[in-house]
């Protein structure tokens, strides 16, 4: 009878254990108010003195004390500790429990759990995706054994946390990547004389927002540049390095008019400054009589070129290697006479799963009609009303202005 | 779709046989494929066989040509095979088809 009692109480704080963290109610808070809440109720549920999440920074080397009850001073100071130091740091170096019978100067580097006089430790690591996001730890003050359940709660909460971490995570390298490309992509591209300009960026439906990027600009000596590329990867990562290479692109269109020229530069300068990146890019130069458009192609899909009639074509240029593909890639630049508008674009626009590019392509061509540059960026995004794109789609269009 | 990669070695050469999608999901594992494959001691080639791969991205477009420049920088061969349809027509829009398909030290034959 007895031990029937003690079974039966035992299964009741299993669930009381259960309930306390998998609670529905934890979902609608902020997430730093949800770790914080996670913290506290293990401390409470687990009748230890403290409870602490750290959280791995975005170098993935250190662990940041993010939310704590009982240690809150950790949280206040902001204490780090690299992967593989210290209890917490080897926490998340072996993605593994851990239990510390003494606290002393060789088992801990932090200095706030001494000065707390914490006796015994116990540590799980917060993991999502499979990947270690950071560290969940309790302690007391006076001496205890942790039981398996009390590792298996620690888990579980763990796990709770490390949905929440990973929603923040994406959350803010998502508004960072945002807040980047807006100030990078303008909405509306500058004004330039005897033109009409438009351009559209829309975030893929699979990957969001990423290494996309459009621009044109006059150049001192009246040639007019127009550039669309696409970094390979997506998140902030892609959209740090397309803002440098957007900018470097600039600084060499001031050097030389020759795309093939521009493109080589930045290529090289990419080979050595960003050797794990990669993009391709379409860069055309328009001259500064207005008679003619010279394109250099990296690895990129060729712009479209109309005529005043809303005749579509591909521009004739043979592809070369994308930028930081393989060092010295030979390049080319082919001249044509300038049409009555051209539209440049990023493959999202035409890649789609069990079609052939080509035929995307022409289906592309096929719904281009004259018309204003927003008319003929609304007319290209239009393919995409019947299929999302998986992956960004950046596009410009630039028309020429009827003479008056 | 799944990706499914079989691999095997052959004088020197190891064969990585791709079949399935090759998209920014599915990419991770061949990445990892074909760095083993640069690393597996005795390998003087490395060959990817997309023959049986029916969806390829610029991602995969991407990975592939990192293998190719991780290849050359080991003093490894290295060449994609069997790219059709689909899969063959993106390689070539794109201009890649001719450096990844063979011939690396013939680069200079493109230039003009």
């Amino acid at each position: 009878m007895t031990a029937m009692g003690t079974r039966t109480d035992e299964d009741g704080e299993q669930l009381r254990r259960l309930l306390a963290v998998t609670d529905s109610a934890l979902s609608r808070l902020d997430i730093d108010d949800l770790l914080t809440e996670l913290v506290s109720r293990t401390r409470e549920l687990m009748g230890t003195d403290t409870a602490a999440i750290l959280l791995l920074d975005s170098s993935g080397r250190e662990l940041v004390a993010t939310a704590a009850c009982g240690l809150e001073e950790e949280v206040r100071q902001g204490v780090r500790i690299p992967v593989g130091e210290g209890f917490a740091g080897r926490v998340a170096a072996s993605g593994q429990p851990l239990i510390l019978h003494h606290v002393d100067r060789s088992t801990v580097i932090n200095q706030i759990l001494i000065d707390e006089r914490l006796a015994v430790m116990a540590g799980v690591p917060i993991t999502a995706s499979g990947r270690v996001l950071g560290v969940l730890h309790v302690g007391s003050r006076t001496p205890r054994q942790f039981t398996d359940a009390d590792i298996d709660l620690l888990r579980l909460v763990g796990d709770r946390a490390g949905m929440a971490a990973q929603a923040r995570i994406s959350r803010l390298d998502r508004q960072t990547t945002v807040a980047l490309q807006r100030s990078l992509l303008p909405v509306r591209p500058p004004a330039i004389d005897g033109f009409d300009v438009a351009a559209r960026y829309i975030p893929g439906a699979e990957v969001g927002v990423g290494g996309d990027w459009y621009d044109l600009f006059a150049l001192p000596s009246g040639h007019i540049s127009v550039v669309i590329g696409d970094v390979a990867g997506n998140g902030l990562r892609a959209a740090v390095v397309m803002g440098r290479i957007r900018s470097a692109l600039r600084a060499y269109a001031l050097e030389t008019h020759d795309p093939a020229d521009v493109l080589t530069r930045l290529d090289r300068k990419i080979q050595l400054f960003e050797p794990e990146a990669m993009a391709t890019a379409a860069y055309a130069v328009i001259d500064p009589t207005h008679s003619t458009l010279t394109v250099s192609l990296a690895g990129h899909l060729p712009p479209i070129l109309l005529d005043a009639t809303g005749n579509a074509r591909p521009v004739a240029v043979p592809p070369d290697l994308p930028l930081g593909a393989f060092p010295n890639a030979p390049r080319r630049a082919t001249t044509v006479a300038l049409p009555h508008a051209l539209l440049l674009y990023t493959d999202g626009l035409v890649e789609r799963r069990g079609q052939v590019i080509t035929d995307s392509i022409a289906d592309l061509l096929t719904t281009l009609t004259a018309g204003t540059a927003d008319e003929l960026c609304t007319q290209a995004t239009g393919v995409l009303h019947h299929a999302p794109a998986a992956d960004d789609v950046a596009l410009i269009a630039v028309c020429r202005r009827q003479q008056p | 779709m799944e990706l499914t990669i079989s691999s095997h070695q052959q004088d020197g050469v190891l064969t990585i046989a791709v079949a399935g999608d090759l998209d920014l999901l599915t990419c991770p594992t061949l990445d990892t494929a074909i760095l083993q494959a640069l690393s597996t001691a005795g390998v003087t080639a490395v060959r990817v066989d997309l023959s049986s791969v029916e969806f390829l991205d610029s991602s995969a477009i991407a990975l592939l040509l990192k293998g190719h420049r991780a290849a050359h920088e080991r003093g490894i061969g290295y060449q994609v095979t069997g790219a059709q349809g689909v899969t063959r027509v993106v390689l070539e829009v794109t201009g890649v088809w001719e450096h990844l398909s063979g011939r690396p030290d013939d680069h200079q034959a493109n230039q003009r």
